[in-house]
């Protein structure tokens, strides 16, 4: 996993691009049978799910012996400062590439705000593990630059120990990879794994903070894996608009037509 | 000095014309809004109230759940919605069944965090229009530990007064949700499947 010399890396982000195109590509849901239709398939557009489901039980079966287990060991072990501090030390190291894709999308005062949490919180907050900025930025990544761009989401993909990706979030996340100045950093240092390391570890961190709220929603599920693929795409299409309610997002709830049918019938 | 006075009062005329022509629909668009903020307004106030009375057993705080869902929530509406383009194929008995056992399910899956409540307000802030019919009321919960949460509500104009037709928490549509779910159900084992599907899930969270 340590990171390649430059020329590679280029290269392997180049394929990146190269399959997120072809993927892409091929993958535009059928529009033909009118607008209704359209937005439904686009909702439930799912074309390898049997595979994805085969996986999602594969994660799920993944989660309940280790990662669940671990997490709640964790939340039970180690007190809430010091895991608040995990928390903040990750997000610090993140800001670097939020940075990067905020200027690839144009959101030049985004990419302020990381540039004044990253620098605030590094040298004030020694080292990260305090969050002294308070500037609650929020996540950024190749994927949501890939959508700012215009490149159309692909299937929906669940990737084994992963989980639920988009095809253009998949692909974002191998750039991101290559593009995070942290990894670069570390290898200059000769620190290996640091990229398994760091997956590992807010992996933890994140599923020690959503204990209830995941086993809320299967309580609630009558299809989980149709309940967490939803909540995942709207959640990233949230991400990609940068949390800003756009109205336009929301389906239309009229059925005056569909009255108009069913008198006829 | 005739024909400038005629042309200053055309001018003033046409004005007001136009001011008259441009504020109706203004008017009408913020009497919407008003009234759906209203609304939300009168149940974020009423929840809170019945959340946090201690005199309420939790059975009590249930039966004023399911009395604020009949009364405020659009929910054939809702119930439409979320079985999709399945609505249409269904026939009139599935479609009577579907919408009372998915009644059913809103009530046992939301009436049992009643008991998790810890002192969580409701601030409204403000609202965006979303067509001639539906306004999108913008509010926070803003809880006593951890970041407030976005929560936006759809409201429609209906026959019988504005109706709650979605909730919004943190960007994720609880209809959309419920759709997309119910869609993937559908493909596998119908209608009729779904419909028993909810029944089973109303039986374990009941008991």
């Amino acid at each position: 996993m340590g990171l390649c010399s430059t020329s590679s890396s280029l290269k392997s982000g180049l394929a990146a691009a190269v399959l997120l195109a072809l993927v892409s590509g091929c993958a535009t849901p059928p529009q033909t049978e009118g607008k209704a239709v359209a937005v439904m398939n686009n909702e439930v557009y799912d074309p390898l799910e049997p595979m994805n489901r085969y996986f999602f039980d594969v994660n799920y079966a993944l989660d309940a012996l280790f990662l669940k287990p671990v997490a709640e060991m964790y939340r039970g072990v180690v007190p809430l400062p010091v895991r608040d501090s995990v928390t903040n030390f990750l997000t610090n190291l993140s800001q670097p590439i939020y940075l990067i894709n905020n200027v690839l999308q144009g959101e030049m005062d985004r990419a302020g705000d990381n540039m004044g949490a990253f620098f605030t919180n590094t040298f004030l907050g020694v080292g990260g593990l305090f969050d002294v900025a308070k500037l609650n930025n929020q996540q950024e990544d190749m994927g949501q630059t890939f959508a700012v761009w215009g490149v159309s989401e692909g299937p929906y993909l669940v990737l084994p120990v992963f989980g639920p990706r988009t095809t253009r979030a998949a692909v974002g996340g191998v750039a991101d990879y290559y593009l995070d100045p942290v990894n670069y950093v570390a290898h200059e240092n000769d620190i290996d794994n640091v990229g398994i390391i760091r997956s590992a570890v807010s992996a933890l961190d994140q599923r020690s903070r959503s204990i209830e709220a995941l086993d809320e929603i299967e309580k609630n599920a009558i299809d989980f894996y149709a309940t967490i693929r939803s909540l995942y795409r709207q959640n990233r299409n949230n991400l990609i608009l940068n949390g800003a309610s756009n109205s336009t997002q929301l389906p239309s709830m009229n059925f005056d037509d569909d009255d108009k049918t069913a008198k006829k019938n | 000095m005739l024909t400038t006075r005629r042309f200053f009062s055309g001018i003033l005329v046409s004005a007001m014309a136009l001011a008259i022509t441009l504020q109706s629909p203004a008017i009408a668009t913020e009497t919407k809004e008003q009234t759906a903020l209203t609304l939300v307004t009168n149940i974020g106030d009423e929840a809170v109230q019945i959340l946090s009375n201690d005199s309420l057993s939790e059975a009590q705080k249930r039966d004023q759940f399911e009395k604020f869902l009949d009364e405020s929530f659009d929910m054939e509406r809702i119930g439409r919605f979320v079985l999709g383009q399945a609505w249409r194929n269904a026939t009139e008995a599935q479609r009577t069944e579907f919408l009372k056992v998915f009644r059913d399910f809103m009530v046992a899956s939301y009436s049992d965090k009643i008991g998790s409540y810890s002192g969580e307000d409701l601030k409204i802030k403000d609202a965006t229009s979303l067509n001639d019919n539906e306004t999108l009321i913008h509010s926070m919960i803003v809880r006593p530990d951890g970041p407030p949460i976005k929560l936006d509500w759809r409201v429609r104009k209906t026959d019988s007064g504005d109706k709650i037709v979605d909730v919004i928490i943190e960007g994720i549509s609880m209809a959309q949700t419920h759709r997309s779910e119910f869609a993937s159900v559908i493909n596998q084992s119908g209608v009729d499947g779904l419909i028993s599907k909810l029944k089973d899930q109303i039986k374990t969270a009941s008991n």
